[in-house]
């Protein structure tokens, strides 16, 4: 069985529901009342009132308690819903513990999600010293209560203050001498209305980053896009085409300086797949062979050398993927198993890696499933 | 067969700005569905493999305990864990 049992998994993409008092319990009195805090609302079709979050102001119907809470697959839709319509996994972190002993999981990358993945609800509403606090405070919530229930289980993620590269390097001094692993950073900040990544607007926060090997975990959607190609096509189209994004982000980067001018930067795709890769990497070869005498990018690194060196990329069931994993990088790969989003196998995500792993050697599971996450995330084993 | 149409909703209504898009919560029925599903799931495999170990030689039956021992403790993990999620969704937060 190629999976053995003393392999441990890491999912370097799952997720969290923010419980209402993260900001409450954190924010100053007087941010207290724009701050983001629970309301409730009159749900369309009836029933007990959906709570949602407000925020300077702003309801967003979409809370992270949202879309499916309470219906049978075939009437998914986005809708908000409330707390005791959840799992308690979501958002308790020793609740989430045992979720994840039952499904096998040892350790969990969560991405927040009220924040939006990388943060960038907090670019939103006009005071910034609010927004800053709020950063501040979600980090605060992510390394002192969720990651400090299980420090050897919880790979602690942190956001940033996008609106402003010097505050955002200085949060990442802040956090990173308390313990963050990575940091949340948009797939691409460009349509944010943030200065785009070939600029060199970034240059302080990327090498930062390289300062405290931090790898950048730029998850798919935080762009603000979502791939939609046809207006009135149904949700199903974007659902499928998410890891798209993914591939927009890795030729951005590719062809962009980031990786010439910060050659330690490590950057994670996260809930990407890994199936599309090999095409990506050899058509970016083959445009850099091409077409790069009479552009603006770098004359000397194939784009698939720079991945190497750089990327790593993660799923949860891609056999095409796994079958490629030569050609995706040994080293690349890292597991995830997006709980608690639908698309997890909880409660048999390892009993499905065992499938899934089934004819790949022992050697090659342990990297993807556990030693690669470890070594990319600076995440040791616990000393027993 | 049900002659009611489904409601359709438009894609406008179901995608939101970002990668809010991708928040498809496991939901309690759906978790609950799938723990139903695994527990009976186990018990039918306890079931078959004590009928196996019974007409097995005390060699074979060696393994065969040591895999039917690890199905009855995931069974029992399974079955806790339906209870735990039950005993803290009553004591989920309540909001404002």
């Amino acid at each position: 069985m190629p999976l053995q049992d003393d392999m441990q998994l890491i999912s370097v993409d799952d997720h969290l529901i923010e419980h209402p008092r993260v900001w409450a319990d954190r924010l100053l009195p007087k941010y207290q009342e724009v701050g983001p805090h629970i309301v409730e609302v009159p749900r369309a079709k009836g029933g007990p009132p959906s709570q949602v979050w407000e925020y300077q102001g702003k309801t967003y119907p979409q809370i992270g308690l949202n879309a499916v809470a309470g219906k049978k697959p075939e009437e998914y839709g986005i809708d908000p819903s409330r707390y005791d319509e959840m799992l308690p996994g979501c958002y308790d972190p020793v609740q989430r513990l045992a979720d994840m002993d039952l499904d096998g999981v040892e350790a969990a990358l969560c991405f927040p999600s009220f924040p939006r993945f990388a943060g960038t609800v907090f670019l939103e509403g006009e005071d910034r010293d609010v927004a800053l606090a709020c950063v501040k405070a979600f980090n605060d919530f992510i390394l002192d209560e969720w990651c400090a229930a299980a420090p050897h289980r919880y790979i602690p993620l942190v956001i940033l203050p996008l609106w402003d590269v010097d505050l955002a390097v200085a949060e990442v001094h802040r956090t990173a001498a308390r313990g963050a692993k990575t940091i949340a950073f948009p797939e691409n900040p460009s349509p944010l209305g943030l200065p785009s990544i070939h600029t060199d607007h970034w240059d302080p926060l990327f090498s930062v980053a390289e300062e405290y090997d931090l790898p950048l975990s730029l998850h798919f959607g935080t762009s603000g896009q979502s791939p939609r190609p046809s207006p009135d096509g149904p949700l199903a189209v974007s659902i499928s085409l998410f890891s798209c994004n993914s591939m927009y982000a890795l030729s951005d980067l590719l062809f962009s300086p980031v990786f010439h001018r910060h050659p330690k930067l490590k950057v994670a795709l996260s809930e990407g797949g890994i199936g599309w890769v090999p095409f990506m990497l050899e058509r970016a070869d083959y445009v850099w062979e091409r077409h790069r005498f009479y552009q603006n990018v770098n004359q000397e690194h194939r784009p698939s050398e720079l991945y190497f060196k750089h990327v790593y990329s993660c799923f949860i069931e891609d056999r095409h993927g796994l079958q490629s994993r030569d050609e995706v990088g040994l080293d690349n790969i890292l597991w995830e198993c997006d709980y608690p989003h639908s698309d997890s196998n909880w409660p048999n995500s390892r009993k499905i890696a065992e499938e899934v792993f089934m004819k790949v050697p022992d050697e090659d599971v342990h990297k993807i499933v556990e030693l690669n996450a470890r070594r990319v995330f600076n995440f040791p084993r616990a000393e027993q | 067969m049900s002659q009611e149409k489904a409601e359709t909703l438009p894609p406008e209504a179901m995608l939101g700005p970002s990668d809010w898009d991708d928040e498809d919560l496991l939901t309690v029925v759906e978790a609950s569905e799938r723990l139903v599903e695994e527990i009976k799931a186990s018990r039918e495999r306890i079931r078959q493999a004590e009928e196996v170990s019974a007409e097995q030689s005390l060699v074979h039956r060696a393994a065969e305990v040591a895999g039917l021992e690890a199905e009855r403790k995931r069974l029992e993990e399974l079955m806790r864990a339906a209870e735990r999620i039950r005993t803290a969704q009553a004591n989920a937060p309540k909001g404002p």
